[in-house]
Order: structure tokens, then sequence, then C-alpha cells
């Protein structure tokens, strides 16, 4: 979909036109899943999460003025609805690597193994710690991650998707980093740059 | 610039958004430095890491079954802007738990019919009581009633002789046997972004030559972090806090007859009292009904038994809900009369309307929202709502149903 289409879209779905918010969630279901996985960290959830942000949305499609991207609009519901849950539910137990709800990875993890299961070990070892080093960080930092380093997005973006300014956003990233670089800096041991 | 000058810039060199001048010291700096190179290049191996231990894989069918799902839920709960729903989402819901009172209320693990069901039953009125829009007063005011009820059923509990086995049959009483109602939950409105929308991935390499994390060896066998356990923890509601919310409904009652039987028997009374108060449900009854059908949706769907006398008086075959076709619908045939409103007040604009509709198909209450609030225009629209008609429907009534019309 191009800018037009999705504006055209936007607009219908604002008059209660189902069929044309579902072009808007056929467009962005992938990205909008993968923003809630970043920050629930669990592809089950990230699906329920993602789910109930397009639900919102096209309760609330009527109060989006169009002065903004969409998408801006959309993922800001997305953070908000991801953060909700994951408040919510902080007292559930993370999900196991190897349980079914996570089997999806444990699959992709062989498959990048590739039969070498010390390997796989190693993977699974990282991608545990990293999962859990994020698992630490506060919603705020966490939010700011997601969108920065995972998704791409500028200061400026990230600033107005969260509602802070430009400068906590770059605070925010730069703490986020120090912390995680505490919880994995064995997995950067062998990081080297050259003399010159 | 010092090491320690650019170690506070690293972190915005790498996420490319220094300043060109910050930008040209800053790698000044690190061509004679090998630490703070080295701390770049490590920085962009944690990016690396991060990227690719959390590289999320679609679902199976994610493409195919994501819309038809979402499509499902706004079928089955139409119309309510505020809208938490009870989705397919495999039984989760966090939707509810994002209204504070039930989320303070929510007991893990509760088994229907529970005591522990009972006492949400008898707190959740407040929640209903409160202004959805205002989620901010739901809180401290639900946290005071709750604890009210609490205190009362401790001291009626003390002071009168034990009436066992109320707690569920009041609770059967006043419940609604819908398996989805249409609550407005406190919930951050999602407010209106003003970025510009950004597809591009930037930040590529990061000048520093960089090993990928993977190929180093694991280290010690650190495990992914299991978290707490819901403890379980239940609140037992006495059979005496379930009787207390008896005799609260019974007071708002209209009906004499069921007053003055409570009051004949108020030792044993949870079971007559809904025996009696079952027939003549009024409007009254509205409230609790949709708030226990809403904390069996919070407590998973398992549904105490629901009687049928305890239903409001429509046809059996009816729908649970209104589709939002048939809002659309009944709110169309009201256009002629908010047109008229336009016609006496000449002020444009958008008037919502924010209404509950009762399960025999009328309005039962309507509020203007936005800038015609407290106006003469408002009044009129709202006078204009009250009169709509819409199917009859078998569930609780439909709450925070907004419904927006263009003056002009």
């Amino acid at each position: 979909m191009g800018p037009q289409e999705i504006k055209t879209a936007v607009e219908d779905a604002r008059q209660g036109d189902r069929e044309a918010f579902g072009k808007l969630v056929r467009h962005y279901q992938r990205r909008v899943f993968l923003c809630a996985m970043r920050v629930v960290l669990n592809e089950e959830d990230a699906n329920d999460v993602a789910q109930e942000a397009f639900v919102r949305a096209y309760r609330a499609i009527d109060r989006f003025d169009g002065r903004s991207e969409f998408f801006t609009w959309l993922y800001r519901i997305v953070v908000n609805v991801a953060l909700n849950h994951r408040r919510a539910n902080k007292r559930k137990p993370t999900v196991s690597l190897d349980s079914g709800a996570s089997g999806v990875l444990s699959a992709a993890l062989k498959q990048q193994a590739a039969g070498n299961t010390q390997r796989e070990a190693e993977l699974r070892q990282a991608v545990g710690d990293v999962r859990h080093a994020l698992g630490e960080l506060p919603d705020s930092l966490r939010a700011t991650v997601a969108l920065v380093i995972f998704d791409g997005l500028s200061y400026a973006e990230t600033a107005k998707v969260l509602e802070v300014s430009q400068g906590t956003v770059a605070w925010r990233v730069h703490e986020a980093r120090k912390r995680l670089r505490q919880i994995l800096e064995k997995h950067l041991d062998g990081v080297e740059v050259d003399d010159r | 610039m010092n090491c320690r000058q650019a170690e506070g810039q690293l972190s915005i060199y790498q996420d490319r958004e220094l300043a060109e001048d910050e930008q040209q010291a800053l790698e000044e700096h690190l061509r004679g430095c090998k630490a703070c190179r080295l701390e770049l290049a490590k920085q962009g191996a944690l990016d690396m890491l991060l990227k690719r231990c959390v590289e999320p894989r679609m679902p199976e069918d994610f493409d195919g079954a994501f819309w038809p799902t979402i499509e499902e839920r706004l079928e089955n709960d139409p119309g309510d802007p505020a809208f938490a729903g009870a989705g397919s989402g495999g039984g989760r819901e966090y939707h509810f738990r994002s209204s504070p009172a039930l989320q303070a209320l929510r007991i893990p693990g509760a088994v229907a019919a529970s005591p522990g069901t009972a006492a949400l039953s008898v707190a959740a009125p407040a929640v209903a009581e409160l202004e959805p829009t205002k989620p901010s007063y739901r809180w401290p005011v639900a946290f005071v009633f709750a604890t009210l009820i609490v205190v009362a059923g401790g001291v009626y509990m003390m002071s009168a002789p034990a009436p066992q086995p109320s707690a569920t049959l009041a609770l059967n009483s006043t419940s609604a046997a819908s398996d989805k109602v249409d609550v407005p939950k406190a919930t951050a409105k999602p407010t209106v972004g003003m970025a510009a929308n950004s597809d591009d991935t930037k930040k590529a390499g990061t000048g520093a030559d960089v090993k990928d994390p993977f190929a180093k060896k694991g280290a010690e066998n650190a495990k992914t972090g299991t978290g707490d356990k819901p403890t379980g923890e239940t609140k037992t509601a006495s059979p005496a806090v379930a009787a207390k919310r008896e005799r609260k409904r019974s007071a708002t009652k209209k009906a004499s007859t069921a007053k003055s039987t409570k009051a004949a028997a108020p030792a044993a009374p949870a079971k007559k009292v809904a025996t009696l108060a079952a027939p003549a449900k009024p409007a009254a009854k509205k409230k609790p009904e949709s708030i226990d059908s809403l904390i069996d949706n919070a407590l998973g769907g398992q549904a105490v038994a629901k009687p049928k006398a305890a239903k409001a008086p429509v046809a059996s075959d009816a729908p649970k809900s209104l589709t939002m076709n048939q809002i659309r619908g009944g709110m169309r045939k009201i256009k002629p009369s908010v047109q008229a409103c336009y016609d006496k007040y000449q002020v444009e604009g958008k008037a919502t309307v924010k209404m509950t509709i009762a399960p025999n198909g009328t309005v039962s209450s309507a509020k203007i929202k936005g800038k015609f609030f407290g106006s003469d225009t408002g009044a009129c629209v709202v006078r204009a709502a009250k009169k709509a008609k819409f199917p009859k429907f078998s569930g609780p009534p439909m709450a925070g149903i907004s419904y927006p019309f263009m003056l002009q």
C-alpha cells in the first residue's frame, strides 16, 4: 500500500468501513507484531498484544485526526498495550525456551545450529541471557530500546511515539545499553579492534 | 575531547544521531584512542547480539489468520471504543487487567463459584458506578469501596449468625449468563502521534571491526529467567459478605415484596432473596449483572451457574449482543432528530454520544462528549439518542458505545 492508499483506507475506516481497516491491518500486522514481540519478548503474547492493539485502534480511529502518520499513531497504541500487558503479567513465569510456547524459536535455533548440539546450546544460552537482560530493563528503557535499536526509529520519531524529549530518548538508549552490557558482557568478550 | 566525553557520546554516535561537528570531534578522538574504539565496537556487537537473539519468528499462518481473528472480535463486541473485549486470544485476560479495580480484585486461579468469586462480585458495583472516562479516580474510589465492603462484611459476620450456604446462591441470583460484556475499562486512551513514519532501517556498521558474538563460546550455564509464579492467593469472601451484598441490592429495589421478605428473614437470606428478586428484574439490576459477567470473564470465563430467571426478560433466541450494523441501523433512525438539533441551534461540529443500550433495545443512558458537552445542542442530541431503538438481545447491557454525529 502506498501512502495515498493508506490515507484513503484510514479515512474509510474512520467512516466505519471495516474492510478498509482490514487492509490496514494486513499492511501493518507484521510490523506491529514485531514491535509487540520486542516489548513482551514472547511470540504468543506478542500475537495477542498485536491483536489487541488493532482492536483498540479500530475503536479509537475516529479520534485519529490525520495530522500525523497513521503508523506512528498505531505504534503508540502498540507500545501502550504491550507495556500494559507486561505490567499485568509481571508475576507470570517467563516462558522457557524449551516450552511449547516457544517451540517456534527452538526450531529456529536448531536450524541455525545445523545439527551442532554445542552450537545450539550456545545459541540457546545467548538467547536466554539476552531475553533475561531485556526483561530486567525498566519498561521505559525497554520500550525505547524496542523502538530505537530494534525498529530503527530515529530519536525524534521515538520521542513522539513515547511522548518524551529527544534528550530523554538519548539518555534511555545510553542507559539501556549500559545495563545490558553489564549482564551480557560475557558474550562480548571476543570483540576486538585493530591497532592503528 | 577526552575519553569520558567520548564515552557519553558513543551511544548517540552509534544511533547516528550526533550533530555533525560533534561527530567529527568524536571520530577524531576515536582515531587515536583504542579503548574508545573497543568500547564502540562492543556497543555495536551488543546491538547485533540483541537483534539476533530477539529475532521473532512469525507464528504459523500468521498472515492468514491474523485479520480474521480481529474481525471476529470486532464482530462480537461492536461499538465500544474502550473495548477490551473477551477475544479469541486463547483465553488471555490482559484486556481486563487494565481496569484498575478489577486488577486489584482479580484472584489468580480462583475457581468458579468459590467464595473468592463472591468477594469480587461484592466489590464490583464500585467499578460500574465509576465514570469510565476518568480512570484516575477509579483506583482510589474502588479501593475505598472495597475496603468499606470488607469492613462491613466483617462487622456483619461478627454480629450475625453464620448464614452458611448463601454465598454461591447470592451470586447466582444476580449473575448474567452472557459470556461477554461490553463494559468500558479504565484504559490509557491512545493519543494521536505526530511523527513521520520511517521505514528505513538506519544504523549500519559502527566503523570498527566487530566479531559476531555468536562465534564466541557461551559461558556458564545461566538459565532463562523463570519469574515468579502466581502465588494463587485467594481472597475468601465469607458468606456474610455475600449476604451483605444481597442486602445492599435489595435496598435499592423498588419491589416492596422483596424488601419485606428480606426484612422478615435476615439471617438465612441469600437464597430467598435471590428467588424473590429474580422475577422483578428492573433497571437497578443492570449494573450488577454486567459486572458479574465481567468478573466471570476476568476469572477466565469460568462462570458460576446462572439461573435463567436472573436474566433480562428478553426472548431466549435473541442474540447475546448487537452487531455494529444493528447499532448503526438504530442510530440512523434518529438522525433526523439530531439534524433538527443543528437546525435549531446552528452549531457545527462532531457530537459524540456515549450510551448504554439495555437488553430490551432501549437506550438506558446517554451522554454527550466533546465540545457539545453542557451545551443546548448537546442536550438536544442526548434527548434524540435516548429515543433510539434497537433489536432486543439476551446479553448484559452494552455500555460505553460511542456514536458520532456530524452536525453541519
